[in-house]
Protein backbone atom coordinates (compact mmCIF):
# COMPACT_ATOMS: atom_id res chain seq x y z
CA UNK A 1 0.00 0.00 0.00
CA UNK A 2 1.17 3.49 -0.83
CA UNK A 3 0.65 5.81 2.13
CA UNK A 4 1.96 9.18 3.22
CA UNK A 5 4.70 7.20 4.93
CA UNK A 6 5.90 5.88 1.55
CA UNK A 7 6.37 9.42 0.26
CA UNK A 8 8.02 10.52 3.50
CA UNK A 9 10.47 7.61 3.39
CA UNK A 10 11.36 8.34 -0.23
CA UNK A 11 11.90 12.01 0.55
CA UNK A 12 14.09 11.17 3.52
CA UNK A 13 16.14 8.69 1.46
CA UNK A 14 16.59 11.34 -1.22
CA UNK A 15 17.89 13.94 1.24
CA UNK A 16 20.11 11.41 3.03
CA UNK A 17 21.62 10.25 -0.26
CA UNK A 18 22.24 13.85 -1.26
CA UNK A 19 24.06 14.50 2.02
CA UNK A 20 26.14 11.34 1.56
CA UNK A 21 26.99 12.41 -1.98
CA UNK A 22 27.87 15.95 -0.98
CA UNK A 23 30.47 14.62 1.43
CA UNK A 24 32.31 13.25 -1.61
CA UNK A 25 31.32 15.75 -4.29
CA UNK A 26 32.23 18.95 -2.48
CA UNK A 27 35.78 18.01 -1.30
CA UNK A 28 36.67 16.50 -4.69
CA UNK A 29 35.29 19.52 -6.53
CA UNK A 30 37.27 21.94 -4.36
CA UNK A 31 40.37 19.72 -4.47
CA UNK A 32 40.36 19.63 -8.26
CA UNK A 33 39.88 23.42 -8.41
CA UNK A 34 42.92 23.83 -6.14
CA UNK A 35 44.95 21.41 -8.28
CA UNK A 36 43.89 23.37 -11.34
CA UNK A 37 44.72 26.81 -9.93
CA UNK A 38 48.08 25.64 -8.53
CA UNK A 39 49.11 24.25 -11.93
CA UNK A 40 49.55 20.67 -10.68
CA UNK A 41 46.62 19.47 -12.77
CA UNK A 42 48.43 20.77 -15.83
CA UNK A 43 51.43 18.54 -15.10
CA UNK A 44 49.21 15.48 -14.66
CA UNK A 45 47.26 16.40 -17.77
CA UNK A 46 50.44 16.69 -19.88
CA UNK A 47 51.52 13.25 -18.71
CA UNK A 48 48.25 11.54 -19.70
CA UNK A 49 47.56 13.62 -22.79
CA UNK A 50 48.82 11.05 -25.36
CA UNK A 51 46.56 8.32 -23.95
CA UNK A 52 43.54 10.54 -23.42
CA UNK A 53 43.74 11.97 -26.94
CA UNK A 54 42.94 8.47 -28.27
CA UNK A 55 39.55 8.91 -26.59
CA UNK A 56 39.16 12.49 -27.78
CA UNK A 57 39.62 13.79 -24.26
CA UNK A 58 41.96 16.42 -22.80
CA UNK A 59 44.64 15.26 -20.34
CA UNK A 60 42.72 16.70 -17.37
CA UNK A 61 40.01 14.10 -17.90
CA UNK A 62 42.44 11.40 -16.73
CA UNK A 63 41.86 12.63 -13.18
CA UNK A 64 38.09 12.16 -13.60
CA UNK A 65 38.61 8.57 -14.74
CA UNK A 66 41.13 7.72 -12.01
CA UNK A 67 38.87 9.12 -9.27
CA UNK A 68 35.82 7.44 -10.77
CA UNK A 69 37.43 4.02 -11.21
CA UNK A 70 38.79 3.91 -7.68
CA UNK A 71 36.43 6.00 -5.58
CA UNK A 72 33.17 5.97 -7.53
CA UNK A 73 30.87 7.92 -9.80
CA UNK A 74 30.40 10.78 -7.40
CA UNK A 75 34.10 11.47 -6.95
CA UNK A 76 34.49 11.29 -10.72
CA UNK A 77 31.58 13.66 -11.25
CA UNK A 78 32.90 16.12 -8.69
CA UNK A 79 36.07 16.29 -10.76
CA UNK A 80 34.10 16.39 -14.00
CA UNK A 81 32.15 19.43 -12.85
CA UNK A 82 35.42 21.22 -12.03
CA UNK A 83 36.98 20.97 -15.51
CA UNK A 84 35.84 22.28 -18.87
CA UNK A 85 34.67 19.70 -21.39
CA UNK A 86 32.45 19.72 -24.48
CA UNK A 87 29.09 17.86 -24.33
CA UNK A 88 30.49 15.00 -26.42
CA UNK A 89 33.50 14.69 -24.13
CA UNK A 90 31.24 14.69 -21.06
CA UNK A 91 29.23 11.85 -22.58
CA UNK A 92 32.40 9.87 -23.38
CA UNK A 93 33.55 10.19 -19.78
CA UNK A 94 30.05 9.39 -18.48
CA UNK A 95 29.89 6.19 -20.56
CA UNK A 96 33.31 5.10 -19.32
CA UNK A 97 32.46 5.84 -15.69
CA UNK A 98 29.02 4.23 -15.87
CA UNK A 99 30.51 0.94 -17.00
CA UNK A 100 33.44 0.91 -14.58
CA UNK A 101 33.38 2.77 -11.28
CA UNK A 102 33.93 2.33 -7.56
CA UNK A 103 35.87 -0.84 -8.36
CA UNK A 104 37.26 -1.40 -4.86
CA UNK A 105 33.93 -1.32 -3.01
CA UNK A 106 31.88 -3.07 -5.67
CA UNK A 107 34.45 -5.84 -6.03
CA UNK A 108 34.02 -6.56 -2.33
CA UNK A 109 30.30 -7.11 -3.02
CA UNK A 110 31.03 -9.34 -6.01
CA UNK A 111 33.42 -11.42 -3.92
CA UNK A 112 30.80 -11.80 -1.20
CA UNK A 113 28.61 -13.58 -3.76
CA UNK A 114 31.42 -15.96 -4.64
CA UNK A 115 31.87 -14.59 -8.15
CA UNK A 116 35.30 -14.02 -9.67
CA UNK A 117 36.48 -10.48 -8.93
CA UNK A 118 39.07 -10.71 -11.73
CA UNK A 119 36.40 -11.46 -14.34
CA UNK A 120 34.19 -8.62 -13.12
CA UNK A 121 36.98 -6.02 -13.17
CA UNK A 122 38.45 -7.23 -16.48
CA UNK A 123 35.05 -7.03 -18.18
CA UNK A 124 34.29 -3.60 -16.77
CA UNK A 125 37.60 -1.83 -17.42
CA UNK A 126 38.15 -3.26 -20.91
CA UNK A 127 34.61 -2.46 -22.06
CA UNK A 128 34.75 0.93 -20.39
CA UNK A 129 37.73 1.90 -22.55
CA UNK A 130 36.31 0.24 -25.67
CA UNK A 131 32.94 1.98 -25.37
CA UNK A 132 34.56 5.34 -24.65
CA UNK A 133 36.65 4.89 -27.78
CA UNK A 134 33.64 3.87 -29.88
CA UNK A 135 31.61 6.82 -28.65
CA UNK A 136 34.41 9.20 -29.59
CA UNK A 137 34.72 7.56 -33.02
CA UNK A 138 30.98 7.77 -33.70
CA UNK A 139 30.10 11.17 -32.22
CA UNK A 140 33.42 12.99 -31.88
CA UNK B 1 37.34 36.90 -4.18
CA UNK B 2 35.16 36.81 -7.28
CA UNK B 3 36.68 33.47 -8.22
CA UNK B 4 35.72 31.85 -4.93
CA UNK B 5 32.15 33.15 -5.22
CA UNK B 6 31.95 31.78 -8.73
CA UNK B 7 33.13 28.34 -7.59
CA UNK B 8 30.54 28.32 -4.79
CA UNK B 9 27.69 29.26 -7.10
CA UNK B 10 28.86 26.64 -9.58
CA UNK B 11 28.96 23.99 -6.89
CA UNK B 12 25.52 24.90 -5.53
CA UNK B 13 23.85 24.76 -8.93
CA UNK B 14 25.54 21.41 -9.57
CA UNK B 15 24.21 20.00 -6.26
CA UNK B 16 20.75 21.42 -6.96
CA UNK B 17 20.64 19.81 -10.40
CA UNK B 18 21.18 16.44 -8.69
CA UNK B 19 18.80 17.06 -5.76
CA UNK B 20 15.77 17.98 -7.84
CA UNK B 21 15.98 14.60 -9.61
CA UNK B 22 17.30 12.41 -6.84
CA UNK B 23 14.51 13.13 -4.35
CA UNK B 24 11.63 12.33 -6.74
CA UNK B 25 13.33 9.10 -7.87
CA UNK B 26 13.77 7.96 -4.28
CA UNK B 27 10.06 8.54 -3.69
CA UNK B 28 9.31 6.57 -6.86
CA UNK B 29 11.47 3.66 -5.66
CA UNK B 30 9.58 3.53 -2.35
CA UNK B 31 6.26 3.50 -4.25
CA UNK B 32 7.62 0.64 -6.39
CA UNK B 33 8.51 -1.32 -3.29
CA UNK B 34 5.20 -0.71 -1.50
CA UNK B 35 2.96 -1.53 -4.46
CA UNK B 36 4.87 -4.78 -5.14
CA UNK B 37 5.06 -3.56 -8.72
CA UNK B 38 8.42 -5.27 -9.02
CA UNK B 39 6.75 -8.69 -8.63
CA UNK B 40 4.39 -7.97 -11.50
CA UNK B 41 7.24 -6.80 -13.70
CA UNK B 42 9.18 -9.99 -13.03
CA UNK B 43 6.45 -12.04 -14.71
CA UNK B 44 7.01 -10.15 -17.93
CA UNK B 45 10.73 -10.57 -17.45
CA UNK B 46 10.85 -14.36 -17.81
CA UNK B 47 11.73 -14.37 -21.55
CA UNK B 48 14.88 -12.43 -20.66
CA UNK B 49 15.81 -14.97 -17.98
CA UNK B 50 15.32 -17.69 -20.56
CA UNK B 51 17.52 -15.90 -23.10
CA UNK B 52 20.39 -15.71 -20.62
CA UNK B 53 19.63 -19.29 -19.48
CA UNK B 54 19.15 -18.10 -15.90
CA UNK B 55 17.19 -20.12 -13.38
CA UNK B 56 13.62 -18.87 -12.89
CA UNK B 57 14.01 -17.63 -9.34
CA UNK B 58 17.10 -15.54 -10.04
CA UNK B 59 15.70 -13.22 -12.71
CA UNK B 60 14.21 -10.89 -10.13
CA UNK B 61 17.66 -10.26 -8.61
CA UNK B 62 18.87 -9.09 -11.99
CA UNK B 63 15.90 -6.77 -12.34
CA UNK B 64 16.37 -5.30 -8.86
CA UNK B 65 20.08 -4.72 -9.41
CA UNK B 66 19.45 -3.21 -12.83
CA UNK B 67 17.18 -0.52 -11.41
CA UNK B 68 18.22 -0.09 -7.81
CA UNK B 69 21.94 -0.80 -7.80
CA UNK B 70 24.51 -3.46 -7.21
CA UNK B 71 24.09 -3.34 -3.44
CA UNK B 72 20.36 -4.03 -3.64
CA UNK B 73 20.91 -6.60 -6.41
CA UNK B 74 23.51 -8.40 -4.30
CA UNK B 75 21.21 -8.23 -1.27
CA UNK B 76 18.42 -9.76 -3.34
CA UNK B 77 20.74 -12.54 -4.52
CA UNK B 78 21.80 -13.33 -0.96
CA UNK B 79 18.15 -13.38 0.09
CA UNK B 80 17.11 -15.61 -2.81
CA UNK B 81 19.95 -18.00 -1.98
CA UNK B 82 18.37 -18.31 1.47
CA UNK B 83 14.83 -18.64 0.11
CA UNK B 84 15.40 -21.00 -2.82
CA UNK B 85 18.21 -22.97 -4.30
CA UNK B 86 19.96 -20.58 -6.68
CA UNK B 87 22.69 -22.13 -8.75
CA UNK B 88 26.18 -20.67 -8.83
CA UNK B 89 26.11 -20.34 -12.60
CA UNK B 90 23.04 -18.06 -12.53
CA UNK B 91 24.67 -15.90 -9.87
CA UNK B 92 27.82 -15.60 -11.96
CA UNK B 93 25.81 -14.60 -15.04
CA UNK B 94 23.73 -12.07 -13.11
CA UNK B 95 26.88 -10.45 -11.74
CA UNK B 96 28.42 -10.35 -15.20
CA UNK B 97 25.33 -8.49 -16.39
CA UNK B 98 25.09 -6.18 -13.39
CA UNK B 99 28.81 -5.30 -13.21
CA UNK B 100 28.71 -2.95 -16.19
CA UNK B 101 24.99 -2.18 -16.00
CA UNK B 102 23.34 -1.43 -12.66
CA UNK B 103 21.50 1.38 -10.91
CA UNK B 104 20.54 2.74 -14.30
CA UNK B 105 18.03 5.22 -12.86
CA UNK B 106 20.39 6.79 -10.34
CA UNK B 107 23.36 6.81 -12.72
CA UNK B 108 21.31 8.29 -15.54
CA UNK B 109 20.14 11.06 -13.22
CA UNK B 110 23.59 12.08 -12.05
CA UNK B 111 25.25 11.70 -15.46
CA UNK B 112 22.40 13.64 -17.04
CA UNK B 113 22.78 16.36 -14.43
CA UNK B 114 26.47 16.56 -15.31
CA UNK B 115 25.50 17.17 -18.94
CA UNK B 116 25.93 13.75 -20.56
CA UNK B 117 23.77 12.55 -23.44
CA UNK B 118 21.85 9.64 -21.95
CA UNK B 119 20.89 7.74 -25.10
CA UNK B 120 24.40 6.61 -26.13
CA UNK B 121 25.17 6.09 -22.44
CA UNK B 122 22.31 3.64 -21.90
CA UNK B 123 22.88 1.91 -25.24
CA UNK B 124 26.56 1.38 -24.40
CA UNK B 125 25.82 -0.11 -20.99
CA UNK B 126 23.11 -2.46 -22.24
CA UNK B 127 25.22 -3.53 -25.18
CA UNK B 128 28.18 -4.44 -22.99
CA UNK B 129 26.06 -6.21 -20.35
CA UNK B 130 24.05 -8.18 -22.92
CA UNK B 131 27.09 -9.16 -24.95
CA UNK B 132 29.14 -10.26 -21.94
CA UNK B 133 26.28 -12.17 -20.29
CA UNK B 134 25.25 -13.86 -23.52
CA UNK B 135 28.85 -14.87 -24.28
CA UNK B 136 29.36 -16.32 -20.79
CA UNK B 137 25.96 -18.05 -20.83
CA UNK B 138 27.05 -20.01 -23.89
CA UNK B 139 30.61 -20.58 -22.66
CA UNK B 140 29.83 -21.75 -19.13
CA UNK B 141 27.96 -25.05 -19.28
CA UNK B 142 24.94 -25.78 -17.11
CA UNK B 143 25.58 -28.26 -14.33
CA UNK B 144 22.40 -29.57 -12.66
CA UNK B 145 24.16 -30.61 -9.46
CA UNK B 146 25.67 -27.16 -8.97
CA UNK B 147 23.75 -26.10 -5.90
CA UNK B 148 23.88 -23.70 -3.02
CA UNK B 149 26.81 -25.26 -1.19
CA UNK B 150 29.11 -24.22 -4.04
CA UNK B 151 28.71 -20.54 -3.23
CA UNK B 152 31.48 -18.64 -1.54
CA UNK B 153 34.56 -20.68 -2.38
CA UNK B 154 35.65 -19.62 -5.83
CA UNK B 155 37.59 -16.50 -6.68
Amino acid sequence: MVTADTIKRGFKNGINTLIELSKILIPVYIGVKILSISGLLNILAKFFEPVMSLLGLPGEASLVLILGYFLGNYAGLGALAAIDLTPVQITTVAIMLSIAHNLITESALVKKLGVSVGASIAVRVSFSILMGFLHYRIYG
Amino acid sequence: MNGILEILIDLMSFLWSIARLLVPIMVLIEIFKDTKLIDKISDYFSPVSKFFTLSKTSGISLLLGLFFGLTIGAGAILQSVKDYKVDKRSIFLIIMFLSPCHAILEDAIIMGAAGANLIPLLIARFLVATFVTFAFSRLVKEKPEDGIEAIGGRD
